[in-house]
């Protein structure tokens, strides 16, 4: 048991408390209680409208079904956490101590400080996208899973296109867009996150679409709500009206789950319209050469899946092949590719492509921690033993 | 009593020989040498393993048991294989599927109450009426099934094994199989289309069916290969065979094997086993002497009689606390370390088979917190010399020895790791951190019980054993800090280094990491004062809830990446375990008067702060 | 499989806006940004661009729905297409054709049960169902996988038409994940509604083109061959030797027979009917040759030593092989004769020991006078 001093204490009460152990030991009983109806609730709400709810909020609320009003009955994660750093750092501001017995915890709790600093970092600017390549193909974007953007594409040059591309918080928005590359604007009249499409000859009494042209007009779009399944994407779509100088062109519908471009012609130049998942772009491409997956004898439990990829980078003079497998990934200008899956018979590869500045933090806190734990508990354990001895 | 340290060697000499006693149990029904046939090497989901394995897992899933009753004594998981094989007129007679849930009983037209065994051959008539109600349950997302839903699922695929296994050396109720492998061997003519060979469409397609349908792989490669995805089933080899004229030695010899079985033929059949056993010995060494470990690690059961030998201990320990400290205490603590040894040969001989660490599924795992928390308990014995190491280590050992007992019922526990666990390195040291965390909290945990009980219902705790307790319960817990904490960071680097991202939110991820906060806030708490020698027992006792949450009540969320094993019949004992838990927690918080062992409380220290105690 | 939304900081993530400060990030979020951006054009092979696409080059022409994508077809594939979900998920749509009825229906519908690892059936009332199209019948299947074969974890389906058109039968097949397939089955069939027959090449072929035998070729991705009609068919006729006497069937022989030898011994006697040129002469003989082990002959010393039996208008082969040493305790005879006729190999082989053999080769001979090739 550590020797127990009892000081004193000069500060006012406010710290006082902040810096109490009965801080600590409250919030962290609050975050268990909060992980564990968070871990329940995944069953119905899936996972991302829990981590929304539970982990990346301030407050939780509840409401009784059908009600309108909501009263708070749990601290989300944001604030849990705020305060347990603010307690930690206040805890070792007032009473920092270099000494040989302390230094166990003062690793341990720094450790948890960093782990602490590098899940924020990771949650500001980190980004997880996924690349799809098929056999004999070059990617040179990854896709935002859950993300669509709308895309205005002017294909005058005969080698190159330029895109416009209109994120999805711009377009949840709505509004009317102006961008000074485009001899036109954009009005969003309406934005689903998640639809029904149907065509209009199998729907009977549909009503009428918004759109005017393009495909628009044959689809009846129903609003849904967001999918909570993990394995499933929302189909969004919008009406997108194009403004000419002068004139409405019409309105189309876009959608994610119809990958076809819609041409229209303003001032004698074609322009092309498609909603679709958010791209990013990279500055070097992979062609996919090869992706095998192999089984257990006599079962269809996958043993290993690998995609044979070749790296072309023209601005850094690189081109090799790589090759890529289930807990070997890829690191390249600071995106990780990972094997995330496949498709298509085998012929399609998935890579998981994730940028993460804070990648390192968890490392380094982690060696802290562990330090920190073992230094403390060794010291405890030896005491104890030679104790026991005399 | 007096020491008389020969009864202590009697006691393990004792030990000893119950636990090697099945290796001199030989198998020889009707002059047929099971025992070798049981040891040959077949493959069946991607592992190579002896036959033996494959009858007692298969006879496990369908039977619930590993022998099986009947009129002429009691059977051996190999001959019924072996009757499966070759008799199906006699296997399809066997009561060996069983049957629990009265909906199912219903819906078969059977009376609830009635007989719960069945054969094959009364399932017959409703063979597709349980397929269609299976094909239906199986539309239910799995964790939304009804215990109807789930038995006739159960059923089905219990019925699909037998079919299968009696489908796997010949069409089921050839009557001369060998003598159809050597008029087909003789009037052959190979070529590149099967059906150009000159077998009858008939055969082709009793082939066809039996690639399709075969259970295990018992056809080794052509040597010197010796790839396990060039092992065969009997179809496939002899299809094979159609187009490039090349048969593999061992289909004749299964088909002996198979012919002389059901004809009574022992000599031939012994002596073809010799044979084949003499040719897969100079073909494939390596995997024969597997086999045969795992053949003798079956017969032998180590992790069963553990179990039992564990009971034992607590009893002598426990006794300890009543009468003859000293002597039963010695021997509970020898037995213990005893048992510890047969425990840790079981573990690395499943290591060894594996190829793996020690914990790649939940039945290692239970297997696994068994070994570490008895590793801990003979530490704290050997230091406090007071029963109570030996005791609850012992209880703990035979808790998750049973766990791990039942889990083996759904079959093979060494499967094959999926790809994104297939790393030896993660696998070694995050699985083995986290579940050492699990073990050392259930034990701190399990000691938290003992103070309790001998606290609340005895007069025997007095305060040295108390205070005792008290450092036992706070060591561990720091041990279980540590290694669930590093095992969840490690969890973490494992999930960035695999797919890039740190922590997930998935449900077994946060189970881990209640339990390093549940720990973190037991020592914070005892180090600010707010609990004292009682709080700290009882807040240990809520840390068995939240580890059994941690180790069990997730897999049953049935969601999240970690959900590879669901099991479904374990959630009421969960929820019995952490109400017996509570209630305990409750003792524990009993005013001191009503307890029985008169303890006085150190006084309390309070409201320090987080730095001030640190030191 | 993953989503970004997954890094979001968890209950550890500390005020965001004190750190936003401190880092002078978090305002302006790129999430926010429309992007302008340069990429060079994509390759034609790629954009899934819809509309109704005619596939030119067959006798067969057909109209593919709006929303299928084609991807290249191949030497094998007469159309190519794919069909997307919002997921990503693809089923394969394939258009091929081969000569005559290739196997059957029932042989390339088990074809494609096999594909999904069904077992096979033995009813063509169960396969599926006929539809009309274009005044004939095209044959329209469905079939779901017991196990999940797709790569994303579900079943997989097939949506099938075959179709017989003049001297070919085609085979137009949409396989993919369960769900989506399931949901492409109305497309599917307006996409069969569209198969016409080429204009002048309709009135060449017949409605029900006669089956004939197939020799079939080695690509195990061309429909089966069809059943070897010897095989189940007609019994063959003969007239029995005076000692010889008929034994059970077994799934190899069309004809068995056992006769015993005035020395006492058994021989025994097989018909046996392949299609094709089975392996050839050569190759059968020197094959029995190996079973008496004897050395293989080449095609020369064959011609020289083997006799011809002129029966029926049949031109049988016979070679009469004795072995030169004692096996199995005693000196092995075959006798056999060949016949290559009808694009069928019939094998009539006697074995047994030497002498009983020998006595026999006259009734051998007999019996191939007497034999009548179906």
């Amino acid at each position: 048991m550590p020797e127990v001093v009892v000081r004193p204490f000069p500060l006012k009460s406010p710290l006082r408390v902040l810096s109490s152990l009965r801080l600590t030991v409250v919030c962290l009983g609050l975050g268990m209680l909060l992980i564990f109806l968070g871990t329940l609730a995944q069953v119905h709400l899936g996972i991302h409208a829990v981590q929304a709810r539970y982990f990346q909020s301030l407050i939780i609320f509840w409401s009784p079904p059908g009600a309108s009003w909501k009263i708070p009955v749990l601290p989300g994660g944001y604030l849990l956490g705020t305060v347990l750093l603010v307690n930690l750092i206040a805890a070792h501001a007032v009473r920092f101590q270099l000494t040989k017995k302390k230094i166990g915890i003062i690793l341990l709790h720094f450790g948890v400080i960093l782990l602490l600093i590098g899940q924020l970092l990771t949650g500001l600017f980190a980004r997880e996208t996924q690349m799809r390549i098929d056999e004999g193909q070059t990617a040179g974007y990854s896709e935002a899973p859950r993300e669509v953007e709308l895309a205005v594409i002017d294909k005058i040059d005969p080698n190159f296109d330029q895109v416009v591309a209109i994120p999805e918080a711009v377009l949840t928005r709505g509004g009317t867009i102006q961008n000074p590359t485009l001899p036109f604007t954009l009005k969003i009249r309406q934005f689903m996150s998640n639809t029904h499409l149907a065509m209009r000859s199998q729907v009977a009494q549909a009503r009428p679409s918004l759109a005017t042209t393009g495909f628009g007009p044959n689809i009846v779009v129903e609003e849904a709500p967001r999918t909570v399944k993990d394995d499933e994407r929302d189909l969004s779509a919008a009406y997108v009206e194009v403004n000419g100088v002068q004139d409405s062109l019409g309105t189309w519908l876009v959608s994610n789950a119809i990958p076809d471009a819609q041409p229209f012609t303003i001032n004698g130049r074609t322009y092309e319209l498609v909603m679709r998942q958010r791209r990013f772009y990279k500055q070097f491409a992979l062609t996919l050469l090869d992706f095998t997956h192999d089984q257990y004898a006599g079962t269809d439990i996958p043993k290993n899946f690998s995609s044979r990829v070749r790296l072309v980078d023209l601005e850094r003079n690189e081109n090799r092949e790589v090759l890529i497998s289930m807990n070997d990934p890829l690191r390249y200008r600071g995106f990780t590719f990972y094997q995330s899956g496949f498709d298509n018979n085998d012929k399609t590869t998935i890579l998981q492509v994730v940028k993460n500045p804070a990648m390192l933090l968890p490392y380094i806190a982690c060696g802290l921690v562990a330090a920190g734990l073992l230094a403390q508990f060794s010291m405890h354990l030896f005491g104890f033993v030679r104790k026991r001895a005399r | 009593m007096k020491k008389r340290p020969w009864i202590l060697w009697l006691v393990l000499a004792a030990t000893l020989l119950y636990v090697v006693a099945p290796l001199f149990q030989h198998d020889r029904r009707g002059g047929f040498e099971m025992d070798k046939f049981g040891r040959v090497p077949v493959l069946l989901n991607g592992r190579i393993k002896p036959l033996d394995t494959v009858a007692r897992n298969s006879l496990l899933i369908i039977h619930g048991k590993q022998t099986l009753a009947s009129v002429d004594g009691a059977m051996t998981p190999m001959d019924w294989l072996a009757e499966v094989l070759t008799k199906p007129e006699q296997a399809d007679q066997r009561k060996i599927f069983v049957i629990r849930n009265a909906d199912t009983l219903a819906a078969l037209g059977w009376q609830p109450k009635g007989e719960k065994y069945f054969s094959f051959s009364e399932f017959v008539p409703h063979l597709q009426e349980i397929e269609q109600k299976a094909a239906l349950a199986q539309k239910v997302e799995a964790q939304l099934r009804s215990p109807f839903q789930r038995d006739i699922i159960k059923l089905f695929e219990r019925l699909t094994l037998y079919h299968r296994l009696s489908n796997s050396l010949e069409v089921k109720g050839t009557a001369n199989f060998k003598s159809q492998i050597d008029d087909l061997v003789q009037n052959i003519h190979p070529s590149p289309v099967p059906m150009n060979s000159g077998i009858s469409a008939e055969a082709l397609q009793n082939l066809g069916f039996l690639a399709e349908t075969g259970y295990f792989f018992p056809i080794p490669p052509f040597p010197p290969n010796d790839d396990p995805l060039q092992w065969r089933k009997m179809g496939e080899s002899l299809l094979t065979f159609l187009t490039d004229g090349k048969l593999h030695p061992a289909v004749g010899a299964w088909a002996t094997l198979a012919t002389s079985y059901a004809a009574n033929d022992s000599a031939t059949f012994n002596r073809t086993l010799d044979a084949y056993a003499a040719q897969l010995q100079k073909d494939l060494p390596r995997r024969v002497w597997k086999a045969k470990v795992e053949a003798v690690f079956n017969q032998l059961q180590p992790f069963y009689s553990a179990m039992v030998i564990y009971v034992l201990i607590f009893i002598l320990a426990a006794g300890s606390w009543l009468v003859w400290p000293e002597t039963l205490g010695r021997y509970a603590f020898a037995l213990l370390i005893v048992t510890f040894i047969i425990h840790s040969g079981g573990l690395i001989t499943r290591m060894y088979l594996e190829g793996r660490p020690p914990v790649t599924n939940l039945y290692s795992s239970a297997v696994f917190i068994g070994w570490g928390a008895v590793l801990l308990g003979i530490f704290l014995e050997r230091f406090f010399r007071n029963g109570i190491g030996s005791a609850t280590a012992a209880m703990i050992g035979f808790i998750t020895l049973l766990i791990a007992h039942h889990l083996s019922m759904d079959g093979d526990t060494m499967e094959m790791m999926r790809a994104v666990l297939d790393t030896n390195g993660w696998l070694a040291t995050h699985v083995v951190c986290v579940t050492l965390g699990y073990a050392s909290t259930f034990l701190a945990g399990f000691l938290a019980l003992t103070y309790i009980v001998r606290g609340a219902f005895t007069p025997s705790l007095d305060r040295e054993t108390a205070r005792s307790l008290a450092r036992m319960v706070y060591g561990i817990v720091c041990f279980a800090t540590l290694f669930s904490f590093v095992g969840t960071i490690l969890g973490g680097i494992w999930a960035d280094q695999s797919w890039g991202r740190f922590w997930g939110w998935d449900p077994k991820e946060n189970g881990a990491l209640l339990i390093v906060l549940w720990n973190a806030i037991i020592l914070h708490a005892r180090w600010g004062g707010l609990v004292r020698q009682r709080g700290l027992m009882v807040m240990a006792v809520f840390g068995n809830v939240v580890t059994s949450w941690s180790w069990f009540g997730v897999n049953m969320l049935g969601i999240g990446l970690h959900s590879y094993g669901f099991m479904d019949s374990a959630f009421p004992w969960l929820i019995t375990f952490g109400a017996s838990q509570l209630a305990f927690m409750m003792i524990g918080m009993l005013p001191p008067h009503l307890w029985r062992s008169a303890l006085e409380a150190p006084p309390a220290k309070q409201g320090r702060t987080l730095v001030e105690v640190a030191g | 499989m993953k989503s970004p939304f997954f890094l979001r900081p968890p209950f550890l993530a500390p005020a965001t806006a004190a750190a936003a400060l401190l880092l002078g990030a978090g305002c302006n979020r790129s999430d926010e940004r429309i992007t302008v951006y340069r990429i060079p054009k994509e390759t034609p092979s790629m954009p899934p661009q819809a509309g109704p696409r005619s596939a030119a080059p067959a006798a067969v022409h057909w109209t593919a729905p709006a929303g299928w994508a084609e991807q290249p077809a191949s030497d094998f594939r007469k159309g190519s297409y794919f069909v997307t979900d919002a997921d990503g998920k693809k089923a394969d749509v394939s258009v091929i054709s081969f000569p005559e009825a290739a196997g059957g229906l029932l042989a390339n519908v088990n074809r494609w049960r096999d594909q999904l690892k069904l077992p096979p059936i033995t009813n063509v009332v169960e396969a599926g169902t006929p539809m009309e199209v274009a005044g004939r019948d095209l044959f329209f299947v469905e079939l779901v996988s017991e196990a999940p074969l797709s790569p994303d974890g579900s079943k997989s389906r097939i949506l099938g038409g075959i179709f017989p058109a003049g001297a070919e039968t085609w085979f137009f097949k949409m396989i993919g994940p369960d769900a989506l397939v399931a949901s492409q089955r109305e497309v599917f069939k307006q996409f069969l509604q569209s198969v016409h027959p080429a204009e002048g090449e309709a009135a060449a072929g017949s409605a029900h083109p006669t089956m004939s035998a197939n020799s079939g070729g080695s690509d195990t991705n061309a429909p089966t061959p069809p059943p070897i009609e010897a095989a189940q068919g007609a019994p063959v006729q003969y007239t029995l030797p005076p000692g010889w006497q008929t034994k059970p069937l077994s799934p190899m022989r069309l004809a068995s027979f056992k006769a015993t030898a005035p020395n006492g011994k058994e021989t025994d006697i097989s018909v046996v009917a392949l299609p094709g040129i089975a392996g050839g002469d050569l190759q059968n003989v020197n094959r029995w040759r190996g079973q008496v082990q004897l050395a293989p002959i080449d095609e020369e010393t064959l011609a020289k030593s083997a006799e011809h039996v002129q029966a029926n208008g049949h031109d049988f082969l016979l070679v009469d092989l004795v072995s030169e040493q004692p096996l199995k305790g005693e000196k092995q005879r075959i006798l056999a004769a060949i016949l290559d006729e009808k694009q069928q190999s019939w094998f009539i082989k006697m074995t047994g020991e030497d002498a009983a053999v020998a006595s026999q080769k006259s009734a051998f001979t007999d019996f191939l006078r007497g034999l009548k090739i179906p």
